[in-house]
């Protein structure tokens, strides 16, 4: 057989070209071409896609609707409904906040200041006290707000303790159609963090950080706050509320393992839903925590994980604070417990975006940070 | 530019002029059918034997496509779409014509003559693979396009193909051996 090469170039030599006559043909059909009406552009589109779009708009209406309205038990905070209609607080407002607010200084710390110490402790209601760490320190709650600095609504703010009541929206507050800022640099925002600019006070769980303890939509408190020259330690408590879920499960689920004295170990030693919650540029060393917590609440976190043998229970975290494409943070939230290395995340009120991230993962990247 | 470019590039405008047309653009419309006239033409010439059926084939072909191009979906694919419209059209008029008129059986006048150049070794062959052949080697198309305009499968181009190869392949080194002989 002829190489096929060999054979191209002979038929292509030789192919055939129109004649007059068909041109001529071609040329007086286009001439004579019947009219029709004129088709409308979306025509092109195949019928497939025209009803795939359709339906596709249609779900992302419904599941907006449903995950804002789900995301908060008690209705939609004011900071959300500015989310949901493309609204944030703005950099203006927190700068303005961080203005207002003084930042905490070492005269206000516990020791000299009553209010921190008179705040609610969100521990367990069988009387069960926190760790002594988490009274030495400034508690980030509405009665101390010098640690640190709501944004401030466009709307009067109901009193603290209101506000930590409810998250009840005020029903005639005009909702906010700021724009948000996009362009506003990493450290600026790290130092907002650090300054206490950004409120920590109420959280919520997005990604549950392993089945059944954690329940998407738990609500987390901060109730301690420990800061260091590289990084900002939140000591959080998970419950659905102040007192409730989390040590219901503690005290239904502890002896699981047939092993009584977990439950005992766990009532008595470990704060339930106890986590240290770390906001630093980048991943730091456990040790770096330990240096900031005070030694007692770090171990009991962070490196009981080893010792305690009900490991499900008790975790050592780590965020990291990241620039998403938006212009927002997401925050990293890794498990460093043992053989539980899955991942969650927390939104911080509307102004963080939370997402999940593979555990142990490293971020490169370190920013210039402006700390007191 | 390269020679992809040039294809790329053509691809493109066919598209864009596809997209036009299929809103009623008449000028559009136009411009593809000055695009693809030759190869209307050896697509009719694959098919039928006249010069009038031909011309007659593709002022059927441009109308026909001129109503139904709001139906076409991808508008890069018109040259294929429009080769389909045009292929029927010719099997229609040559079931139209009396069987065998202006059609020759290959095997008999092969082995008759072996005196054949490529062209008349071309119009020799069935009119499946000399359509499969034409748009294979003077349009440059690929199997699926060949396959979607003659609407059959993949692997029926890629057989007819091959059986266009192997007896245009005989005919040519037929006709050169015997084309060496006579020099000699």
């Amino acid at each position: 057989m002829l190489r096929d090469d060999i054979l191209k170039r002979t038929l292509r030599e030789r192919r055939p070209e129109p004649t007059a006559a068909f041109s001529g043909r071609v040329r007086s059909t286009l001439t004579k071409l019947p009219q029709g009406k004129r088709r409308p552009a979306w025509r092109f589109m195949p019928a497939s896609a025209i009803v795939f779009l359709g339906v596709a708009a249609l779900c992302v209406v419904i599941i907006n609707n449903k995950t804002i309205g789900s995301l908060f038990v008690h209705g939609m905070p004011p900071a959300t409904q500015q989310l949901a209609v493309g609204g944030q607080p703005t950099a203006t407002d927190m700068e303005t906040a961080a203005r207002e607010t003084p930042e905490p200084t070492p005269a206000d710390s516990p020791s000299s200041n009553p209010s921190a110490q008179e705040t609610p402790n969100p521990s367990p209601p069988d009387g069960q006290t926190t760790a002594p760490a988490a009274q030495d320190t400034p508690m980030p709650t509405p009665d101390n707000p010098q640690t640190t600095a709501m944004p401030p609504q466009e709307t009067p703010e109901p009193t603290p303790s209101e506000a930590q009541k409810t998250s009840m929206p005020d029903p005639g507050a005009p909702i906010s159609t700021t724009r948000p800022d996009i362009t506003k640099r990493m450290d600026e925002y790290i130092a907002e963090f650090l300054n206490g600019g950004i409120d920590l006070r109420e959280m919520i769980v997005t990604h549950p950080m392993s089945s059944g303890s954690i329940a998407y939509g738990d609500k987390a408190y901060v109730d301690a706050v420990y800061k260091g020259p590289d990084a900002i330690v939140y000591e959080v408590i998970v419950s659905d509320d102040k007192t409730g879920s989390m040590q219901k499960y503690f005290e239904n689920h502890a002896g699981k393992d047939g092993n009584p004295e977990n439950r005992v170990l766990l009532r008595q030693e470990q704060n339930p839903g106890l986590l240290l919650f770390v906001l630093c540029p980048g991943l730091v060393d456990k040790d770096y925590i330990g240096s900031i917590v005070s030694e007692e609440k770090f171990n009991l976190v962070v490196s009981a994980n080893d010792d305690i043998p009900s490991k499900l229970y008790i975790w050592g975290i780590y965020a990291v604070l990241e620039p998403s494409e938006t212009g927002k943070f997401r925050i990293y939230v890794i498990n460093t417990s043992p053989g539980y290395r899955q991942t969650g995340g927390f939104t911080i009120l509307s102004r963080l975006y939370s997402d999940t991230a593979e555990g142990g993962r490293k971020l490169e990247g370190t920013y210039a940070l402006p700390i007191d | 530019m390269t020679a992809l470019e040039l294809r790329e590039k053509r691809l493109e405008s066919i598209s864009d002029n596809a997209r036009l047309a299929a809103q009623g653009d008449e000028t559009a419309f136009s411009w593809l059918i000055e695009e693809s006239e030759g190869m209307l033409y050896r697509v009719c010439r694959s098919i039928l034997h006249s010069e009038a059926d031909c011309a007659d084939a593709v002022q059927e072909t441009v109308i026909t496509a001129w109503r139904r191009i709001g139906q076409l979906r991808n508008g890069a694919s018109f040259p294929a779409w429009l080769a389909r419209i045009c292929v029927n059209r010719c099997y229609r008029l040559a079931r139209s014509r009396k069987a065998g008129d202006g059609f020759d059986e290959p095997q008999t006048r092969m082995q008759s003559d072996a005196r054949l150049d490529v062209e008349s070794a071309m119009q020799r062959l069935p009119r499946e693979l000399k359509l499969a052949i034409s748009l294979y080697y003077f349009e440059d198309w690929g199997i699926k396009e060949i396959a979607r305009a003659s609407g059959v499968f993949e692997g029926t181009v890629k057989s007819r193909l091959h059986r266009a190869r192997k007896i245009l392949s005989d005919s040519l080194i037929g006709y050169k051996e015997e084309k060496r002989d006579v020099t000699r």
